[in-house]
């Protein structure tokens, strides 16, 4: 079943290039962003909190990176990894104050913080552009050598996109993933057993924002313009649904909310007024009837037809099968 | 002559009443079901249109329209509380996520149904009037009056009537309130009722004010968050006090530098809230 | 020469707004002890073994353990000292099986954080299973490896708990109500583990409980508080005795035998 999906990821990967043309190269590479911001919220959920400010944390990265290549004519190599470390240390400053708070207040906080972040781009026009935007960002360049081309750009983005998944899946099956929804099972237990709830917490804060940020270098340097309404809350939901309907326990899930989520607006551009109904319609399904989201769906059938294969009565269930109660 | 301060504190207060009928709903929501309502600012929305399509489009009176246009978003509350908010009794994460997917949804439906673009209603008053050394447009005094009125008569609901005595025992401990033979789902939805018509009047009486729009509820939503998290989810006096700080401090900001700013300044004020005491400067020690 | 006592407390006082709920409460514990706490409702143990426990910070006095002053240290930090606590309600992690929970209290201890996990990824895998094996067989859930955490009867739940405590090696452990929900057979099986946990591992054991009868015969000495002062200090025949401890008790359900 894994390798299944696997070849199915792989298959879709290189697809765009086999396509080829701008537009469907270019929906690819949003897609490939989207797929990272929606893995690391899909790691915080693990650690049962819903942050509003990773749309903040991509903001900082996009234009950090936007303005040390326009302003100090860094290569983009350099800022890249520059704006993820930039957001890591916001995250790092901020962690041990915000991640006291739990719950919905987090929630509230990281909102507040996302919509603080937003209005600056906003109000500083100076040095951001303010709403009109920031214009004239230098496209993706390396050793001197200006990457123009569509294929060559989704290829970074793409490289981006599977880096990320990676990590959150490797992350995710390992002892650390065991750790973290233990520790969100039974923080007090954990606690007692002398398991530092604050320190992985913020590793996990500090580690999605820097790929929050790292997404949003990239976004700057692709579309070659930032405007902040890119960054504001409705990024955040848009994460959300996507971990919602992909489903929230795996990191599969992102990946598979991110592919349908961010084509959404393009196929759906006939009737405009039905796309968000129709999208706010399938969210509320989805909350309603299906809590685990698409990967869930397809886990629950291979259990239900792997159950039927073999014996009816299974003394022990899989552990991971109650992860999914993490999230929504 | 007009004395600036006195302008500022005047709008201000005006300001503020409106804040703290959508804040009222929004912290009565959370502190009798513990859930962060983001679709409240949609009920405003509702409370608007219902005003605009009785007042405007059938041409019936501005204030049977607006009584009318409170019990149309009270009712779209009681329908959505028992149909999709229920479910999340318990589950606040599920239920703030579900509420953005009814935000998004009642949004939709309203450009459905109406179109994206602005609408005006026809002002019920012209005119504006002298006090002391400010000036007060009627309509928006009109706002202010009915506003004073619904606050007064929620207060007057809230102690003295079983519905409103029985939702305050609820909210202080639903266990020891069943026991106590108040059946918790019937209070939630007649909660979520009374919120979802004090959004919808704030809406209804906000129409000829401003314009009519979809995402017309989205600001209030902000202002109304902003109030109650200083005044404490789920206080009540907490959202009235907060919402004549927070229209007071809008309006020296706004009137001294800009809007932006106000709100940058507001939202400073929510984050420093949440971290240092995140049940709101009015609350009792929290559960 | 002497040795530090393993726990201590100096004067412990915790206030809840206005009201005192631990007064200046002070003991130490001897190597090799079981001691007991025990007063009636309300007393303040809970708050006591909380404070202790490191999920409160007293509001004046100190604890110290051998020694060394660990006030207002947080309960992770505690744990890691080599101090173990079970709850009074069942804690264990109900989705993942016997094996699975003890080998994730094994990880929590020493792979408290990102840093502690990077210096313990060399940990032999097979060592840390078979200690899994050995603290399960000790509790008695040895048969039980691969069932569900939250499919075991309460009780073995409870012995659950306490072999994750077990998995940390500690020296001192702090038990709270450990025969809270259990049945008579359920709290014999608790008490003997109990002993045999001091006897063949080492342990130090400092035990908040209920049940007289249980807390009488295993305590080598007991501290009895009533409304947050210790009133009475000794071993079980001592304090059945003591006048004090006997008016405190007046009026309630509790027999002192």
């Amino acid at each position: 079943m894994r390798w299944l999906a696997l070849f199915a990821i792989a298959a879709l990967a290189v697809l765009p290039w086999v396509i080829g043309g701008r537009y469907v190269l270019h929906m690819s590479i949003m897609i490939a962003i989207m797929v990272t911001l929606a893995l690391g919220m899909n790691l915080m959920l693990q650690i049962g909190q819903l942050s509003m400010a990773h749309s903040a944390f991509m903001g900082i990265g996009a234009y950090a990176s936007a303005l040390l290549t326009m302003k100090l004519g860094m290569s983009v190599l350099l800022t890249l990894p520059l704006s993820a470390l930039l957001s890591a240390m916001t995250a790092a400053l901020l962690g041990p104050v915000f991640l006291r708070i739990k719950g919905v207040y987090f929630v509230l906080l990281t909102f507040a913080f996302g919509q603080i972040v937003n209005l600056v781009f906003q109000e500083w026009t100076d040095l951001f552009g303010g709403n009109s935007g920031l214009h004239g960002i230098p496209k993706l360049s390396a050793f001197g050598h200006r990457l123009t081309d569509p294929a060559g750009i989704y290829s970074v983005a793409l490289a981006l996109a599977l880096a990320s998944f990676a990590l959150v899946r490797a992350i995710l099956r390992s002892d650390i993933g065991a750790m973290l929804r233990s520790l969100e099972a039974d923080e007090p237990l954990s606690r007692s057993l002398g398991a530092n709830a604050m320190a992985w917490r913020l590793a996990v804060f500090v580690l999605t924002a820097a790929m929050a940020g790292a997404a949003g270098s990239l976004y700057a340097h692709v579309i070659g313009f930032l405007s902040p309404a890119a960054f504001g809350f409705g990024l955040s939901v848009d994460l959300v649904v996507m971990n919602v309907i992909g489903g929230a326990a795996s990191a599969w899930g992102p990946l598979l909310g991110a592919l349908l989520i961010v084509p959404l607006p393009e196929l759906l551009r006939g009737a405009k007024e039905y796309q968000l109904l129709s999208y706010g319609l399938v969210l509320i399904v989805f909350l309603l009837f299906f809590r685990d989201g698409l990967v869930g769906m397809v886990t629950a059938l291979a259990r239900r037809r792997a159950a039927r294969a073999s014996s009816p009565d299974a003394p022990t269930a899989p552990a991971r099968a109650d992860a999914e109660k993490r999230a929504a | 002559m007009i004395s600036l301060v006195e302008q500022i504190v005047v709008n201000g207060v005006m300001a503020g009443l409106v804040y703290t009928l959508m804040a009222l709903g929004f912290t009565l929501v959370f502190g009798i079901m513990r859930m962060v309502n983001f679709a409240h600012g949609e009920l405003y929305m509702v409370g608007a249109f219902a005003a605009l399509t009785l007042h405007g489009t059938l041409g019936w009176g501005y204030l049977p329209s607006v009584l009318v246009a409170t019990g149309v978003a009270a009712l779209f509350g009681a329908v959505i509380e028992r149909l999709l908010y229920r479910p999340f009794v318990g589950r606040e994460l599920g239920g703030m996520i579900m509420s953005l997917a009814v935000a998004i949804t009642l949004q939709a439906l309203a450009v459905i149904a109406f179109g994206p673009a602005e609408q005006s209603l026809a002002r019920p008053l012209t005119g504006a009037v002298r006090v002391h050394e400010a000036v007060i447009s009627l309509d928006r005094a009109m706002v202010a009056a009915c506003a004073v009125v619904a606050l007064v008569a929620f207060q007057l609901f809230l102690r003295h009537t079983r519905l409103g005595l029985a939702m305050q025992a609820v909210a202080q401990d639903r266990e020891a309130a069943s026991l106590m033979g108040v059946e918790a789902g019937a209070i939630y939805v007649r909660s979520f009722a009374i919120a979802s018509a004090l959004a919808g009047l704030a809406g209804a009486l906000m129409a000829p004010i401003y314009t009519v729009a979809p995402t017309m509820g989205e600001l209030p939503m902000l202002k109304a968050f902003v109030v109650v998290i200083l005044g404490g989810l789920g206080s009540v006096p907490g959202a009235m006090i907060g919402g004549l700080l927070i229209g007071l401090s809008e309006s020296v900001f706004a009137t001294l530098f800009d809007t932006t700013l106000a709100l940058i300044a507001s939202f400073v004020i929510v984050l420093s809230v949440i971290v240092v005491k995140p049940s709101g400067l009015w609350s009792r020690a929290a559960r | 020469m002497t040795t530090a006592p393993r726990l201590e407390l100096r004067s412990l006082t915790r206030r809840f707004g206005g009201l005192v709920a631990v007064s200046q409460v002070s003991f130490a514990m001897r190597p090799g002890e079981i001691f007991g706490l025990i007063g009636p409702n309300g007393a303040g143990k809970t708050t006591l073994f909380n404070l202790i426990a490191g999920v409160h910070r007293p509001s004046a006095g100190d604890v110290l353990h051998d020694g060394e002053t660990v006030t207002g240290l947080s309960s992770e930090a505690i744990a890691r000292r080599g101090i173990g606590r079970t709850f009074q309600a069942a804690h264990t992690f109900k989705a993942q099986t016997v094996r699975e929970n003890l080998r994730l209290a094994a990880l929590m201890h020493h792979s408290h954080g990102p840093a502690a996990h990077w210096r313990d990824r060399h940990h032999s895998k097979t060592e840390r299973d078979q200690r899994c094996r050995d603290v399960a067989a000790f509790v008695g859930l040895g048969g039980l490896l691969d069932q569900i955490g939250g499919s075991l009867a309460y009780g073995q739940q409870k012995m659950l708990g306490v072999a994750m405590a077990l998995m940390t090696s500690p020296q001192l452990l702090l038990m709270d109500e450990p025969a809270a929900g259990l049945n008579s057979t359920e709290k014999r099986t608790m008490g003997e583990l109990i002993s045999r946990m001091r006897d063949e591992r080492g342990i130090d054991i400092l035990l908040v409980e209920h049940d007289m009868r249980l807390l009488m015969s295993l305590s080598d000495r007991i501290l009895v508080i009533n409304q947050g002062k210790s009133i009475a200090l000794g071993t079980p025949q001592e304090v059945q005795a003591d006048a004090a401890v006997i008016e405190a008790y007046l009026g309630s359900d509790h027999e002192l035998t």
